[in-house]
């Protein structure tokens, strides 16, 4: 996490968005100066604000901070693990653009949307 | 993926430490853990050589892997249980394990050292076991350099292999890599990580509503502190829901105190409360994702920001490809400045209107450019061309009168949208030959989806329209929620219960039935017939309306009963509303949108319920006059005055407008309009006293006196009823703290005067009966002491000095009837009065009439007569009045034609004048203020005050003369009834010739013929 911490005073909290992939909760200049920690190798948000238009969302729900990534059950059922600590949304709206979901499978990061659309909870045989 | 589940609920019948068994889920975490860790245990000889050159490939799927390769493994690791005793110790390290290859997954040459790790791990095996996880990271950082060195050789060949080759590698791995994807995509998710005992706990704990975020923050902030200062932070995690777990936070720790120590003190938390552990079961329910139902285009919606549209209903027009914003068509609310304060600041940083609903908005209408034009010429311009009739607003965008508006999809809610028929008019589609079509189809849409099992019962008759079972149709015999059960009545399935879920169907009506409409549009409640029916629309003839009204079909139900209309109206019939604000009217019929108002015009208005600004309700001490002057209160019976003499009961007056009520009228309910100038009162509520009968002004001896010709009634002094004749006066004061003291009367009000001293420059207010009026030259006593009261209230202590100012008007009295006398009017008393003259034998008789000369003769009673009044009980009192007599010259006449049949009583009083008024309830106070000055007042000022008066006020006198002329006459015509009266009035007529009395009488058929009198 950077310098700071995770967190984002009450004054920046109406500019927070959170990334599309990795959930985690930063404010737009944040994710402009330094990018998703998670997710930056594919999502390349520093200093693009396209991209963070595109691939972080505003719409979110459930403000959730995490300390432990690994040993915390929510983490995990969050699919954080290995994540940065820091604050990540429960459920993230939005769409993200194809060309980024290719970008994010190929670099091995497999992609379940995180806007309650695809029922995790109950796999289904193929 | 099957194995999985196969194999976890094999083994979950022989977990000892699973409190829940038959839970899948939950075991499955754990039998991972105990599988991973037996894997590296006990089934390395078997287990290692596979997966280890697999891992490579496996990278973060590592689980899913090992999963695939423990297939054939069950069973030793079912007989590896008893290991999963120090499983608590070890539980971390899987996960570890999956942290380092997760953080190395990006690394393409960590495959091999991936494998060199594993081996490691391997010959550690035995240590691990024994000592924690975390001591053996050590171990891992001392392995670093032959990492290192490993990887070096790794790259160096590498460097070496052919870049085909190397190619061919890389491209077969990435294949490989997308084909597990795309197999996990297919197979829709990968398991959860389920919640086990072994997991940290979670709690909620209780906090300010809304403020969930801000608690999280702090907490963060917490957390990132204690990171600085190098301490581990004692909680995992810690979330809140927002709007569906609102009030609470939850936090998961290891231990409960760990969590209170790092939760306490946060503002906006409530610790006061337990918190609440939260069980393993329903964890993950704490973080289940609510689904949004998807927007789409042409879809309603209702709007939720901002706060102006709250809760209006939009249509969305397109919904962004990022799946959060959408673009939606709504209905303006504009006042176009209207509502701007031109004076206001220019400034921007207007304050924010208070939290909350607005608490006006501007109606829904679609957007005028006229209007805007009006006053906010600049902020307009028009964009569009041709057909689109589109403009930007105030930066906003209006296309044919709607307003676009990119709103966050969050800001919109697509649940229980159920647009009302109104609302829709708004969305109607205006066709190319100008007819108006709703969008029906999506109506539907909308309405569909709000469509539950409430609007069914049973007995409905239902036709499935979609689904396999499309055109079945049938009866509902039971409703449970969405599901309805329906007995088939015709086809195939005949008789046959089916289940079917309420968005299929809809109900069935045919021609002819009798239907109630149940919801769904403004026409609820309305009962009728169908007449047509097209699809799910049904048409049918409203009974109430006689309109032909077109509803959805799940709007409807089967009527037994008729309409009921406008009961959710707060408006009522013959209510007196307030219709703007010089207009009032009273409610003639309330319909279910309208109201028809009959205003103060007599005009009969149709208005919208919302046009009436509210009920003005009666007021009870709403007074006018009719047009003879008599009072018209509520409830009185009055009739018009010529057009068509319709009559009614007043229910309300307005100003000089009366709402009159007949119920044998029909149109506008039995309610008209009529100025109270136009009306005579026919009958009065409660008894009131009125003028009932002939017009009896005409009866008035003084009044004819005028018109006759006869100077010898004066025109009436007019002061009484200008200024308070006090005024100006000097007095003393008679009592109280300013006894004594000489001053000039400055101003006064009811019963008080302001009396500015002589003595010291200072006004004091002084009651005016406490006041002796005082010739400011010789500083003898005025008899103004007793100074008119123009409220008739107080006869006793005014009526003397009434008498003399007044007695002249008395002939005057039917012009100023209604001041005169409270009660009535005089000019109708004074004829009763000679009625009463008409009777006086009777009266002198008469008890009763003694009230009755109270009452009437307040005003009379201003007279002198008054004091004889008081003494009215028994004639005696009238004695009295020959005080009166004396009083005037025409008095004197009077006087004479009361004591017609008195003559005893009057001989009596003339000289028990005074002992009488003593006996005198009423004048109590009058004798001793009289009886002194009454002859010095009367025979000192009278002549001054009236010059017309001088002369026959020496009457005064004659008072004695007269009388017995008066006698003489009027006896006997009183014996032979009523004429008497009018001979008495005659006399009175004749009172000016004063002292000729008897000439009086000589005048007196000409005045007995007098037709009014009758």
């Amino acid at each position: 996490m950077s310098a700071g911490g995770a967190y984002i005073p009450s004054s920046q909290q109406r500019h927070m968005r959170a990334c599309m992939v990795c959930s985690i909760v930063r404010t737009f200049q944040q994710f402009n100066s330094s990018g998703c920690p998670n997710c930056e190798s594919f999502l390349e948000l520093a200093n693009n604000h396209e991209a963070i238009q595109d691939c972080t969302s505003q719409v979110f729900d459930g403000l959730l901070t995490v300390s432990d990534t690994s040993k915390s059950w929510v983490a995990r059922y969050q699919r954080l693990e290995g994540y940065v600590p820091g604050v990540y949304a429960v459920q993230v709206e939005g769409v993200l653009p194809e060309d980024v979901i290719a970008a994010a499978e190929n670099s091995g990061v497999h992609y379940i949307p995180r806007d309650g659309s695809v029922s995790e909870a109950l796999p289904t045989d193929a | 993926m099957s194995g999985y589940d196969h194999r976890s609920g094999s083994e979950s019948e022989d977990e000892p430490f699973n409190p829940v068994p038959e839970v899948d889920e939950d075991d499955m975490a754990a039998q991972e853990a105990t599988r991973r860790q037996s894997a590296v245990n006990e089934d390395e000889e078997d287990e290692e050589p596979t997966t280890a050159p697999r891992r490579p490939q496996a990278d973060d799927e590592e689980d899913e892997e090992g999963g695939g390769d423990d297939e054939e493994n069950d069973e030793d690791e079912d007989e590896d249980e008893e290991d999963e005793d120090d499983e608590d110790d070890v539980v971390a390290r899987p996960a570890k394990r999956r942290k380092k290859t997760k953080r190395n997954m990006f690394i393409d040459v960590e495959a091999e050292v991936d494998e060199e790790e594993d081996e490691e791990e391997d010959d550690n095996d035995e240590i691990a076991d024994e000592v924690h996880p975390d001591d053996l990271e050590p171990t891992g950082d001392d392995l670093d350099d032959r990492h290192h060195r490993e990887l070096d050789i790794q790259r160096q060949m590498h460097v070496q292999k052919d870049a085909e080759e190397l190619a061919k590698e890389l491209d077969e791995k990435y294949r490989r890599r997308e084909a597990q994807s795309a197999r996990r995509a297919a197979s829709g998710a990968i398991p959860l990580a389920l919640p086990t005992v072994n997991d940290p706990s979670i709690w909620g704990v209780k906090c300010r509503p809304g403020k969930e975020r801000e608690v999280i923050m702090a907490i963060q902030k917490r957390i990132d502190d204690m990171v600085r200062a190098g301490q581990r932070p004692k909680i995992y995690s810690a979330f809140e829901r927002g709007g569906t777990m609102t009030g609470y936070i939850y936090v998961e720790a290891d231990a409960k105190q760990e969590m209170i120590a790092v939760v306490e003190n946060i503002p906006n938390v409530f610790m006061g409360q337990a918190q609440i552990a939260i069980e393993v079961k329903e964890r993950p329910d704490l973080l289940r994702k609510r689904k949004r139902t998807p927007l789409e285009m042409g879809k309603f919606v209702r709007m939720i920001r901002p706060n102006l549209y709250k809760g209006d209903l939009a249509k969305v027009v397109e919904v962004h490809a990022n799946g959060l914003d959408c673009t939606v068509q709504l209905v303006p609310r504009l006042d176009y400045g209207l509502g701007e304060d031109a004076n206001a600041a220019s400034d921007n940083k207007r304050k924010r209107p208070a939290f909350g609903r607005t608490v006006d908005r501007p109606p829904q209408k679609l957007f005028n450019e006229a209007e805007a034009k009006k006053r906010h010429m600049k902020h307009l311009a028009q964009t569009g061309s041709g057909n689109q009739r589109t403009f930007t607003y105030k930066g906003e965008d209006y296309q044919n009168g709607f307003l676009i508006k990119d709103v966050k999809v969050n800001y919109v809610s697509s649940d229980n949208v159920n647009p009302r028929m109104e609302e829709m008019q708004f969305f109607s589609v205006t066709a190319a030959d100008g007819t108006e079509t709703l969008d029906l189809v999506a109506v539907q849409a909308a309405q569909k989806a709000a469509q539950t099992g409430s609007s069914f019962v049973s007995g409905d008759n239902v036709e499935i329209y979609e689904g396999e079972q499309k055109g079945i149709r049938g009866t509902t015999v039971t409703v449970t929620g969405d599901i309805v059960t329906l007995r088939v009545t015709e086809g195939e399935l005949k008789g046959r219960r089916i289940d079917a879920p309420v968005k299929t169907l809809r109900k069935l009506f045919r021609e002819g039935d009798h239907v109630k409409v149940i919801g769904g549009s403004k026409y609820i409640d309305e009962v009728g017939l169908v007449t047509k029916l097209k699809d799910d629309k049904v048409t049918l003839l409203c009974d109430s309306t006689q309109m032909e009204i077109t509803v959805f079909s799940k709007d409807l139900k089967r009527a037994a009963d008729s309409a009921t209309i406008g009961n959710d109206s707060e408006f009522d019939l013959y209510d007196l509303v307030q219709i703007d604000a010089a207009t009032v009217g009273c409610v003639v019929k309330v319909d279910r949108e309208v109201l028809r108002v009959l205003d103060q015009q007599g005009n009969v208005r149709t208005l919208l319920h919302t046009q009436v600004s509210g009920i003005v309700g009666r007021n009870r001490n709403a007074v006018a006059t009719d047009r003879d002057g008599s009072e018209i209160r509520n409830d009185d019976t009055v009739k018009e005055h010529g057009g068509e003499s319709r009559q009614g009961k007043v229910v309300y007056i307005h100003r000089g407008v009366l709402f009159v009520h007949n119920r044998e009228l029909v149109e506008n309910a039995g309610i008209f309009v009529v100025r109270s100038t136009n009306v005579v009162t026919m009958a009065a509520k409660s008894g009131r006293t009125q003028a009932a009968g002939p017009d009896l002004s005409g009866m008035n001896p003084a009044l004819q006196q005028q018109n006759g010709g006869s100077n010898a009634m004066p025109p009436p002094p007019r002061a009484a009823f200008g200024r308070d004749k006090l005024i100006g006066k000097t007095v003393t004061i008679r009592k109280g703290p300013h006894k004594g003291l000489l001053g000039i009367v400055k101003d006064t009000m009811n019963d008080e005067a302001r009396v500015e001293l002589h003595t010291k420059n200072k006004q004091v207010s002084v009651k005016k009966e406490l006041l002796s009026v005082k010739d400011p030259i010789t500083g003898n006593n005025m008899d103004y002491g007793k100074f008119p009261n123009r409220s008739r209230g107080s006869y006793a202590g005014a009526t003397p000095s009434y008498n003399s100012g007044r007695t002249p008007g008395w002939g005057n009295s039917s012009r100023n009837g209604p001041s005169w006398g409270g009660s009535t009017p005089t000019g109708g008393r004074t004829p009763g009065w000679g009625g009463g003259g008409g009777r006086t034998p009777g009266w002198g008789g008469d008890g009763g009439r003694t009230a009755y000369g109270d009452g009437g003769r307040t005003a009379y009673g201003g007279d002198a007569s008054r004091t004889a009044y008081g003494g009215d009980g028994s004639r005696t009192a009238y004695g009295g009045a020959t005080a009166y007599g004396g009083n005037d010259g025409s008095r004197t006449a009077y006087g004479g034609f009361n004591s017609g049949g008195r003559t005893p009583a009057w001989g009596a009083s003339t000289s028990t004048t005074n002992p009488s008024k003593s006996s005198n309830t009423l004048s109590a106070p009058t004798p001793g203020a009289y009886n002194a000055p009454t002859p010095a007042a009367y025979s000192a000022p009278t002549p001054g005050a009236y010059g017309a008066y001088s002369a026959p006020t020496p009457g005064g006198p004659p008072m004695d003369a007269p009388t017995p002329g008066n006698f003489a006459a009027p006896t006997p015509g009183d014996t032979t009834g009523q004429y008497a009266t009018p001979r008495g009035y005659g006399g009175y007529a004749a009172t000016p010739a004063a002292a000729p009395t008897p000439g009086a009488w000589a005048e007196t058929p000409g005045v007995d013929e007098d037709p009014r009198y009758d």
